[in-house]
């Protein structure tokens, strides 16, 4: 199984006539993902591609069509109000495509969700979910990805295509790809996903693709020491310049949190092999992965094999 | 969008106190010399920190004085920033000098108040050998700011009363105005029991801007051009230029041309969708920025179309002659019609690797 979307997942298109909601949304049906529904104010009664019916609003499209995830791609001026009408409107998964939401926009909502335990919101700033062949809700270019056992986890979305483009062209698939977002405000993290891949049963290994900034990273690091499955990461920026600091507020508030530095220390501490070029990360996943068929073994043997296996490579003493 | 101390006082000013100050450039330096009241502190306007340890602060008290002391402001640099402008203010009766500051906390997504009852240049020192001297409260932004947070905050009640009011209207001014940090250091307490704000470090949410028209005065001028063709360009220190999409993957490629032994010399995200016109702009702008040995162009493409980077390249070059290597690596979204666009006039690649390799070969 996958993780987020089934076969059951109805899609309805928040914009669905603007000029990214139309495009990804046909895109959305080539997949083939079920587009039940778009909503764009003041369109309500037409059809999108003569099969899609548009409605006024989210809770009209809920009502009519049963629509239970919904992708968003209003732009930012309008996307809290987006996100707060489909929260309103009993949608569980919301996944927020647009880019430049204000930080104290979704401030608002990150504080509101927390009240809501039972709706997951994915981004903003985000590329969407994919589970291959099964789903495909979000702006992914769809030859990038297919079925298979690893599953992925990442902040970026350009990197997240790269990386699974890699894989499916080395004929390696994937169990669900959940972009997550690349803002300081992101409705759901690492933690949340590894959690869902852990108990999926489709899901063997797992790749987390983290980035410079914040400490969810970090955070996650707890939660992986107690996983079964096998946890590789990727963090880019090593070598970008010290960003510019916020005043003495921030040396004061985070210390040295959010580096590469302490992301890769945290990582290692909790069993993570991290990569450091996502060239790597193919070889990486092939052996692992043959590990875990073989062996069916406990991570701590799994690791032990795997360093044994990449003793003087690039990656030795990376753990 | 970090603020120049005038600038934030601009803002701060309307809601809080801030000395009365006015602002001199070299141009109009001789015309205002005669006009100033003394004495008087002249500061230097840069955005790093670390302006009073540098020298950028100086107390003038005799009139003979001032031009000497604008002209060694003028003349310096601090942390590589050179100063243009200097804030002429007046005076403060100083009794105390407190540490204000409000900021969005990321680990929990939520804002954060944070105050010290010893302000001054050696805050940082003091976050490291005195701690607890550094209060911190959390605060949800649909509750806002109750009095019990504020006596958490501030534990002396003497102090607590006496800013009560300008926390609360600081925190204002924080969320009205869409800010991500608002620093107060030195908070002051005059001989009066005013609360006063002689200096200010803010940062404004660039996401925001359509809020806030007041803003766009503040913009740079290159960050006015950045913005107006929407990309984001950060300059580095070597010679291979970079131009990708997507925050990540651009870092990822910077990264690989580390490894591969080149330097790159910026980091240039076009950003989600971008047609011809602005990949066409990007590459004109990266260009103009240094003198490059080549360019690594490394496109995934998802809501941005492979072929429009494309076009973009080969309408660039038909205006102006690179002459220089390019190495591409386009995948995704409408990579073949892209690629075929290109075929026989650059070096294609197709993985990343490969195309690190390359250009920091083609650029020795």
């Amino acid at each position: 199984m996958s993780i987020l979307l089934d076969k059951r997942s109805k899609i309805l298109v928040q914009g669905i006539t603007g000029r990214e909601g139309s495009f990804h949304t046909e895109q959305m049906l080539n997949y083939p993902s079920k587009v039940v529904a778009g909503v764009t104010p003041k369109k309500g009664g037409t059809l999108f591609l003569d099969k899609v019916p548009i409605y006024n609003s989210v809770e009209e499209a809920v009502n009519e069509t049963g629509a239970n995830v919904s992708v968003i791609f209003v732009p930012p001026f309008a996307c809290q109000d987006a996100i707060f009408e489909a929260i309103f409107a009993k949608i569980k998964l919301i996944i927020c495509i647009t880019e430049g939401v204000s930080l104290h926009d979704m401030a608002d909502v990150y504080s509101f969700l927390k009240t809501k335990k039972d709706v997951r919101l994915i981004g903003p700033n985000c590329p969407g979910i994919i589970a291959p062949g099964v789903c495909k809700a979000g702006i992914m270019p769809a030859n990038a990805f297919m079925p298979g056992s690893v599953g992925i986890i990442s902040r970026s979305g350009t990197l997240t295509y790269e990386i699974s483009h890699m894989l499916t062209s080395n004929g390696i698939g994937q169990s669900t790809v959940v972009g997550i977002g690349g803002d300081p405000i992101i409705g759901t993290t690492f933690k949340d996903v590894l959690m869902l891949f852990e108990r999926d049963t489709q899901t063997e290994m797992v790749f987390l693709v983290g980035e410079i900034g914040g400490t969810d990273e970090e955070d996650a690091c707890d939660f992986i020491r107690e996983m079964t499955k096998p946890v590789v990461a990727f963090i880019s920026g090593a070598s970008a310049p010290e960003g510019k600091r916020m005043g003495h507020a921030g040396a004061i508030v985070y210390g040295k949190m959010g580096s590469v530095q302490s992301k890769m220390e945290a990582f290692r501490s909790a069993g993570v092999l991290v990569a450091e070029s996502i060239d790597d990360l193919l070889s990486i996943a092939k052996k692992t992965l043959g590990v875990v068929k073989t062996s069916k073994g406990s991570k701590q043997h799994l690791f032990e094999y795997y360093i044994s296996q990449i003793e003087g490579s690039d990656f030795s003493g990376r753990f | 969008m970090r603020l120049f101390e005038y600038q934030a006082k601009s803002i701060l000013g309307q809601f809080v106190n801030v000395p009365k100050g006015v602002l001199v450039d070299k141009e109009n330096m001789n015309q205002m010399i005669p006009k100033l009241s003394l004495p008087c502190v002249l500061k230097a306007q840069v955005k790093v920190g670390g302006r009073g340890k540098a020298g950028g602060v100086l107390k003038v008290k005799d009139s003979n004085d001032l031009k000497s002391s604008f002209e060694k402001l003028f003349s310096m640099e601090i942390k590589g920033e050179k100063v243009e402008k200097v804030l002429v203010e007046e005076l403060i009766d100083i009794e105390r000098e407190l540490y204000f500051s409000v900021i969005f906390y990321r680990p929990s997504r939520r804002f954060m108040l944070v105050f010290c009852e010893d302000g001054g240049v050696d805050i940082e020192q003091l976050a490291e050998t005195k701690p607890d001297a550094i209060t911190k409260v959390k605060v949800d932004p649909i509750i806002g700011i109750k009095d019990f947070m504020l006596r958490n905050l501030i534990k002396d009640f003497e102090l607590y009363s006496l800013l009560n009011k300008f926390v609360k209207e600081a925190y204002k001014i924080f969320v009205e105005k869409d800010l991500v940090m608002l620093e107060i250091n030195p908070l002051v307490i005059t001989k009066n029991k005013e609360v006063v704000c002689a200096d200010a470090k803010v940062e404004f949410d660039d996401n925001a801007m359509y809020k806030h028209p007041e803003f766009e005065a503040f913009l740079e001028k290159s960050e006015i051009e950045a913005k107006k063709l929407g990309f984001s360009y950060v300059p580095l220190d070597g010679d291979i230029g970079i131009l990708g999409n997507g925050a990540g993957l651009v870092l990822a490629t910077i990264d690989s041309v580390t490894r591969a032994g080149g330097k790159c010399a910026n980091f240039l995200d076009i950003g989600g969708g971008a047609k011809s016109e602005r990949v066409r702009s990007a590459l004109k702008f990266l260009v103009e920025q240094k003198k490059l040995k080549g360019i690594l162009i490394n496109v995934f493409g998802g809501i941005t179309r492979a072929d429009e980077v494309a076009k973009g390249l080969l309408e660039f070059e038909e205006e102006h002659k690179l002459n220089l290597p390019v190495v591409v690596r386009l995948s995704g979204t409408k990579a073949d019609e892209g690629l075929e666009l290109l075929h026989g006039k650059y070096e294609i690649v197709t993985s990343l690797r490969d195309g690190a390799k390359k250009i920091v070969d083609l650029a020795k």
